[in-house]
C-alpha cells in the first residue's frame, strides 16, 4: 500500500508494472533533460548572450525540429512496447469476477463451484491495532501467485473502478458490460487498492485487497471457502 | 437437412453434430465454421487455414465427409478430455479484447441452443457441457439468474 506523503509507485508486483515504473523512470529523466536545456537556455537570454544580428537561422530550425522529433520516438518507442506488451494473450489459470455495488465488492469464482462473497471495507472503529485505516477488507480476494488470472469486471447499478496500483491494474466497472483485464503476481503478498471511479457517498469507503499465496494456500482457502 | 447447432470457432470448439467428421484437426473446424455455420454437412472440402506459432499456415485441404458413430465417439471423447482438464474459459479469438459480454453472451445462448438440439435429436447433451463452463465462468451469477428467469418466462430476448 502507499505511504502517507509517498510520492512515486508502490512496489511493482506484476511484470507489466515493473515495465510501467521502468518506462516512468525514462520518461521522467527525457523530461529532466528537456528542462535543464530549457533552463539553461532562458539563463543565456536573461543573461544576453543569446543576441544575435543574423536573420537566416536555418541551422538552428533544423536542430530544433529534429532534435525533438528524436525525443518523442524515444517516448513512444517504450510506451507502443508496453502497450502491446498488456495485449498479449496470456492463457488464464484462473477467472475471477469482480462486481461493483455502492458500496462494496462482489467477488465471483465460478470455474468449478460456485464461490461468492462481500467485500465490505473494515470500519475505522473495528480496525486492528497496525492494520491499515480505509484499506481493509473484511473478505480478501485469495489468488494463487505466479499465475495468470483473468479479472471481469462489472457493476451492479453505477460507474466503479477496480484498481491495485502494485499490480498495475485500473479496469472500469460499468452496469452491463464485462470488462476484462488480468496480471501475474509476481511475488506473494497483500495488495491494496481502492474504487478509482466516482459512485456516491462512500465511493472512498470499498477498498479492494488481494492476497497471492502459493497454490496449495490458495486450494485450502478455496475449500474452506467452499464448505 | 437438419442444421447442427452453432459451435464455436474458438481454440478448441467442440462439435455436438455427430454427422460430421473433419478429420482430426479441430482447429480446421473453426474455419469451416466460419465459412458455412448452417450448411456444414453439404461442404464438399475446405481449405483449412491453421495459425501455428503466430504465422498462418495452410494446411491440407481437409476432407468433409458424413459418417457415422465412430467420428462422434471420436468427437465425445475430445470433449470429454477437454471438460476434464477444463481450468477456466480459454482465449476466444472472436472476442479479442477488453469487451467480454458478448463472449458471455454467445456462450449461454449456444448453450441452450446445444441442449435444445440434442434433446430434439436424442442425442447425448454432453458435448454442450463446454458452453455451460466457458458461461459459468465468465458471466456473473446475478445475469445467468436474470436470463434464467426469463427464459422460464417466456421473455427471454435471445433466440434459443
Amino acid at each position: 500500500m502507499a505511504n502517507h506523503s509517498q510520492l512515486g509507485f508502490q512496489d511493482a508486483s506484476s511484470p507489466i508494472m515493473e515495465e510501467l515504473v521502468e518506462f516512468h523512470d525514462h520518461a521522467l529523466m527525457v523530461a529532466l533533460a528537456i528542462c535543464s536545456l530549457v533552463l539553461y537556455l532562458l539563463t543565456l537570454m536573461l543573461m544576453e548572450k543569446l543576441s544575435s544580428n543574423t536573420v537566416d537561422a536555418q541551422e538552428v530550425e533544423l536542430i530544433w525540429t529534429i532534435l525533438p522529433a528524436i525525443v518523442l520516438v524515444l517516448l513512444a518507442l517504450p510506451s507502443l512496447q508496453i502497450l502491446y506488451m498488456m495485449d498479449e494473450i496470456d492463457e488464464p489459470d484462473l477467472t475471477l469476477k469482480a462486481i461493483g455495488h455502492q458500496w462494496y465488492w462482489t467477488y465471483e469464482y465460478t470455474d468449478f463451484k460456485d464461490l461468492s462473497f462481500d467485500s465490505y471495507m473494515t470500519p475505522t472503529t473495528d480496525l486492528p491495532l497496525g492494520h491499515f485505516r480505509l484499506l481493509e477488507v473484511d473478505h480478501r480476494i485469495v489468488i494463487p501467485m505466479e499465475s495468470p488470472i483473468r479479472v471481469i469486471i462489472t457493476a451492479d447499478d453505477v460507474l466503479h473502478s477496480w484498481a491495485v496500483p502494485a499490480l498495475g491494474v485500473k479496469t472500469d466497472a460499468i452496469p452491463g458490460r464485462l470488462n476484462q483485464t488480468s496480471f501475474i503476481t509476481t511475488r506473494p503478498g497483500v495488495f491494496y487498492g481502492q474504487c478509482s471511479e466516482i459512485c456516491g457517498a462512500n465511493h472512498s469507503y470499498m477498498p479492494i485487497v488481494v492476497e497471492s499465496t502459493p497454490l496449495k494456500h490458495f486450494e485450502a482457502w478455496s475449500s474452506l471457502l467452499s464448505s | 437437412m437438419e442444421v447442427p447447432p452453432p459451435f464455436s470457432p474458438s481454440r478448441s470448439p467442440p462439435n455436438p453434430s455427430p454427422a460430421l467428421s473433419v478429420g482430426r484437426s479441430t482447429l480446421c473446424t473453426s474455419v469451416i465454421s466460419l465459412a458455412a455455420p448452417r450448411a456444414v454437412a453439404s461442404l464438399p472440402a475446405a481449405l483449412c487455414a491453421v495459425r501455428l506459432g503466430g504465422s498462418v499456415v495452410r494446411a491440407a485441404a481437409v476432407k468433409v465427409t458424413l459418417t457415422g458413430t465412430a467420428a462422434a465417439a471420436a468427437m465425445a471423447e475430445d470433449i470429454r478430455t477437454k471438460l476434464e482438464h477444463y481450468k477456466t474459459a480459454p482465449f476466444d479469438s472472436r472476442f479479442p479484447n477488453q469487451n467480454q459480454t458478448r463472449n458471455c453472451w454467445q456462450n449461454y445462448l449456444d448453450f441452450h441452443r446445444c441442449e435444445k438440439a440434442m434433446a430434439a435429436k436424442g442425442a447425448d447433451a454432453t458435448p454442450c457441457q463446454w458452453y455451460y463452463r466457458v458461461y459459468k465462468s465468465i458471466c456473473p451469477t446475478s445475469w445467468v439468474t436474470t436470463w434464467d428467469e426469463y427464459r422460464e418466462e417466456g421473455t427471454f430476448p435471445g433466440k434459443i
